[in-house]
């Protein structure tokens, strides 16, 4: 599904590049799920948003189902977003102006569903999250935690393929942040694609392969059942 | 999707008042102020836009060359009109025209009036001019030597609701019967309230209407449908001399539509005048004024923007695609611009009955049928709307959504930046012209009024001295003058510029013939100097002691001069057959306004009918005023008084100035206002931008003045550099202004200079505001977002 051949990532800076990813060469196929781990500026983040499509890789190809994204425009990247992926940001972004039932509703409205499917879609999210009290708060209304729930809602409210989540568990306690991973493997039973990035050992064993960056690199990667 | 954008704004819009504020209000006043100088300007493109004929009817004009210029007159012979309508087959119709001035005696029954203002024309007329009937047939109207035309409000004022058709009026003795009543709209260059055949001039002013003097007559032609002018120009061009070769004339053909703006010459038409300058010169500021709110409203938006970055990232990564985006970002500003479109029109609606009575002008605007203002606000609307919200909906929909989603990352890629700052530049390039093309204009305005002009135009009234004044003018004058509040009394015909009789019908002893020489002029008495406080650069003025001086001539400087005359006093001249001497030289006085250089002028004593100009000792105008019509009583039974100021006359020369000024000052003000709002604006939210840095300098000890001096710095050399850019611009311009006067001031460094420290000023003042506000905020308030 996903295929990463030679991509790197620098920041050009007058004269000096920084390096933040070299030679990544990935496979990634349709059921897997994947951990990423590695010391913090490793380059997790970056990788995650280049296989998101929200940043521009530095050199490299890279084919998302048999696409070369390297060569897509705009439009195309676009609806890939709207069908196919589903995003967790590190810092949650969601929108200020927006309620919790509304910053869920945006990404379907892009996606055009109808009004009385996008209700029931909605309904079963806040119900599935346990947020239905708090559908019309705004985000800085919640507390921490509570937004990367509605993060995490908003990336699987599409039902999307892929799954890329960065940290998705990292202000949650522990009871909360299992219940999570649990939803997500359960999603990954059902034939979605998950690439999480995570600090945390017991986490990252919820997936099936492990890949270890650091500086930049894959320093190595672990297969497990 | 559509609802959830509205409610977005609005929430953004509740979030950020005074930002929402700023923005409105600098929208609201540049569409109020363009709005409204489009009405006025429009008005006076229409002038007489209403002839159905308008594309074919032309004014001639004549051209008559003197020793050093062309001068342009409109007054033709009168014979012109009829020899030019008989032998050119191109000509279909003519007709000359009088009129405009008022004073005739009319009564109805045993009513009388003498304000009605009188007007004398050929037949075709209302053939060639469609003036709407409301009564009467317009092709028989003037058809007999007795009828008239009378406008709608005469017919009003004379007759109530009666039918005026067939009513007879008496002008002195004739009758008049009422043929047709019309309708003159405002803006129409011929206006009068009552118009009779011209035939009448012969027995009520003496007209000679054969002949090829110069005369008093304007004359209009209506030329085939669809033949050039500029053909039957060809054509016409010199028959004047033909038929008088004393008169070096060429004629031209001024079209119908170029009467109002384009005429060049100080016409004698007794309405006002309209200019193509002052057209332009607004256009100009409305133009300005709006593009001053649209750059706000761009900065300001622009500025807003870095802030919403981030949701524009995530809008794309959870697939808004561009278009939406560019979309929803335009809508917020097309609705931004739809508001303040809404609040100006009911602005416009509450202060139009002001404004209207301010210009004098009675304009119209928006009633619900007019399509086609309705369009154009609509359009001005959306244009305001798309050319504000441009940069932000174009430029931060491109980025890749992780540069926009990095806080911080978006407002320092350098393009951002840099287009923030060459709006301010425009910003305060546009307030610097303003303001140095507003101090240049005041300044010639306030130099044509208080420059000594030559004479006094203070406390003079006068009036068409009938009765007494005509047949017994020195006892009338000496009954006057019995009362200590009247200095002294003058004849004068006419009182005032424009009205004096041209001509080149003058010889003197070394005069080159064939250079062609016009010359004004005047009748006056012995009293007329002192009366207007005019003094003699050599020789004597006319002298009640001296019989002879009723054969006598005095000149003034500029007529001395461009006769070439060497030692004046004493020589013999000729002026329309008849010899007298030079006794004096007058010294040069400004007869019309700043525009026009002095022209030559011959001065002349007269015993017949007159004005009389009474000058007033300034304390107890009303008494005197009142004695004066008491006068009247006693002397002229039969008329109601009726008077001018002398000084309303004069200043009449300089009205478009002064409603332009106005104009101008009061949308220079406003341009300038809204560029501090502009500007408050953008230092509020630089502030706020940077109020986590300043609440950690502030920690660290930073002093208010170092604070100031940070944020100043950058901002000040923006507003340093847009003055210099202003400057040969405004130089430029106000230059070409300039060149319209023959009398002007010269430009002055300083007035550049005033200009670039009033916008550092206010552009420091803004800043320091926002500096003060944020340093006395809490350090700590400012720490805890973000
Ligand atoms: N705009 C930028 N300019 C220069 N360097 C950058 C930029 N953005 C990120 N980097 C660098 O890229 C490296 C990788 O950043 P990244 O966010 O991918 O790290 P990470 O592995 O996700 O770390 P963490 O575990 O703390 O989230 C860091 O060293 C960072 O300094
Ligand atoms: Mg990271």
């Amino acid at each position: 599904m996903i295929k990463l051949v030679d991509v790197e990532k620098y920041y050009a800076n007058k004269f000096i590049k920084t390096w933040v990813l070299r030679n990544i060469n990935l496979t990634i196929h349709e059921g897997d799920f994947v951990s990423i781990m590695g010391p913090s500026g490793a380059g997790k983040s970056t990788l995650l948003h280049i296989i998101g499509m929200l940043d521009d890789m530095s050199g490299g190809e890279y084919y998302f189902m048999d696409e070369p994204v390297h060569k897509l425009n705009e439009k195309k990247r676009t609806a890939f977003h709207q069908q196919y992926i589903g995003f967790v940001f590190q810092a949650y972004h969601l929108i200020d102006e927006l309620t919790v039932y509304e910053n869920l509703e945006t990404p379907l409205l892009y996606k055009k569903v109808k009004t009385a499917e996008r209700k029931s879609m909605i309904a079963d999210m806040l119900d599935r999250f346990n947020i239905v009290a708090k559908k019309d708060l705004f985000p800085n209304q919640l507390s921490g935690g509570q937004q990367q729930l509605v993060a995490v809602a908003r990336a699987l409210i599409i039902n999307p393929k892929i799954i890329l989540a960065d940290e998705p568990t990292g202000n949650l306690n522990s009871k909360q942040g299992l219940e999570i991973m649990e939803m997500l493997k359960q999603l990954n039973k059902e034939g979605t694609t998950i690439i999480q990035v995570t600090h945390d050992e017991n986490k990252a064993a919820f997936g099936n392969r492990i890949i270890h960056l650091a500086d930049g690199y894959v320093e190595k990667e672990e297969q497990h059942g | 999707m559509f609802f959830s954008y509205i409610k977005f704004a609005w929430r953004n819009f509740k979030k950020n008042k005074v930002y929402t504020f700023i923005n409105i209000i600098g929208l609201v006043i540049g569409m109020v102020c363009s709005i409204l100088i489009s009405l006025w300007i429009a008005d006076e493109w229409n002038y007489d836009r209403f002839h159905v004929n308008r594309q074919n009817i032309y004014r001639i004009l004549v051209d008559t060359e003197s020793a050093n210029s062309v001068t342009k007159s409109s007054t033709t012979p009168n014979t012109l009109g009829p020899v030019l309508a008989a032998n050119y087959n191109d000509i279909t119709a003519m007709t000359r025209y009088v009129g405009g001035f008022s004073g005739w005696l009319i009564r109805y029954e045993d009513k009388s009036f003498t304000n009605d203002r009188w007007a004398a024309a050929d037949p075709a007329f209302f053939q060639i001019f469609s003036f709407p009937f409301i009564v009467g047939n317009p092709a028989t109207a003037l058809q007999d030597q007795q009828s008239v035309v009378i406008t709608d409000k005469m017919a009003q004022k004379y007759f109530g609701d009666n039918t005026a058709l067939g009513k007879v009026i008496k002008k002195d003795n004739s009758d008049l019967y009422v043929t047709g009543v019309i309708h003159i709209p405002e803006n129409s260059h011929i206006q009068f309230d009552y118009l009779f055949p011209i035939e009448n001039m012969r027995r009520w002013f003496y007209q000679d209407l054969e002949s090829w003097d110069v005369g008093i007559f304007r004359t209009y032609i209506q030329v085939r449908a669809g033949f050039p002018g500029a053909e039957v120009e060809k054509k016409i061009a010199s028959i004047i001399p033909e038929h008088n070769p004393q008169m070096k004339a060429q004629l031209s053909l001024q079209p119908l539509i170029d009467i109002h703006l384009r005429t060049t010459f100080p016409d004698q038409c007794n309405y006002q005048q309209g200019n193509i300058t002052y057209v332009y010169i607004l256009s100009l500021v409305a133009l300005c004024v709006l593009l001053v709110a649209c750059i706000n409203f761009m900065n300001l938006s622009t500025s807003r923007s870095s802030i919403r970055v981030k949701e524009i990232g995530v809008r794309k990564a959870i697939g808004a695609r561009r278009w939406e985006l560019i979309g929803q970002l335009l809508g917020e500003s097309v609705m931004y611009a739809l508001i303040s479109m809404i609040l100006a029109i009911l602005i416009i609606k509450l202060i139009l009955p002001v404004f209207t009575t301010f210009i004098g002008k009675n304009l119209e605007f928006l009633s619900f049928s007019n399509f086609k203002m309705l369009f154009w606000l609509t359009a001005l609307t959306f244009v305001v709307g798309i050319f504000a919200g441009s940069y932000p909906a174009f430029v931060l929909s491109s980025f890749t959504p992780i540069n926009t989603l990095k806080a911080g990352l978006v407002h320092n890629v350098p393009s951002h930046a840099r287009i923030r700052n060459i709006l301010v530049v425009i910003q305060f390039f546009t307030a610097s012209v303003f303001i140095i093309g507003s101090l240049v204009f005041y300044q010639q305005l306030y130099y044509m009024q208080h420059t000594d002009k030559g004479y006094d135009k203070d406390n003079i009234v006068y009036f068409y001295g009938y009765g007494k004044y005509m047949t017994d003018y020195n006892s009338a004058r000496e009954a006057l003058l019995q009362n200590p509040n009247i200095e002294s009394i003058s004849k004068a015909f006419p009182p005032f510029y424009p009205g004096e009789e041209e001509s080149s019908d003058i010889m003197w002893p070394g005069k080159n013939i064939d250079k062609e020489f016009v010359i004004y002029h005047k009748i006056v008495d012995f009293d007329y100097l002192q009366t207007f406080g005019i003094s003699m650069t050599a020789g004597r003025f006319f002298n009640s002691e001296m019989s002879t001086d009723l054969d006598n001539y005095v000149l003034n400087e500029t007529a001395i001069k461009e006769m070439g005359l060497q030692e004046p006093l004493g020589k013999t001249i000729t002026y329309k057959g008849r010899t007298g001497q030079i006794i004096g030289v007058m010294k040069d006085f400004h007869h019309t306004s700043f525009h026009s250089a002095i022209s030559p002028f011959i001065f002349e004593m007269y015993n017949g009918p007159c004005y009389i100009c009474v000058k007033m000792k300034p304390d107890n105008i009303l008494q005197t005023l009142a004695f004066i019509e008491g006068k009247w009583l006693e002397f002229v039974p039969d008329r109601p008084f009726s008077y001018m100021f002398f000084k309303d006359a004069v200043d009449n020369y300089y009205h478009n100035e002064q409603r332009s000024m106005v104009f101008a000052r009061g949308f220079t003000g406003l341009a300038i206002f809204i560029s501090c709002l502009g500007l408050l604006g953008l230092c509020s939210f630089m502030v706020e931008q940077r109020s986590k840095e300043i609440g950690i300098r502030k920690v660290l000890g930073a002093s208010v003045p170092g604070l100031f001096y940070l944020l100043s710095r950058d901002f000040i050399s923006w507003v340093v550099l847009a003055n210099l850019l202003a400057w040969p611009v405004a130089w430029y311009a106000m230059h070409h202004w300039l060149q319209n006067f023959a009398y002007r001031i010269t430009l002055n460094l300083w007035l550049f200079i005033l200009a670039g420290i009033i916008t550092v000023f206010i552009a420091l003042a803004m800043i320091g505001l926002q500096v003060l506000r944020a340093a006395m905020a809490n350090p700590v308030e400012s720490l805890r977002y973000e």
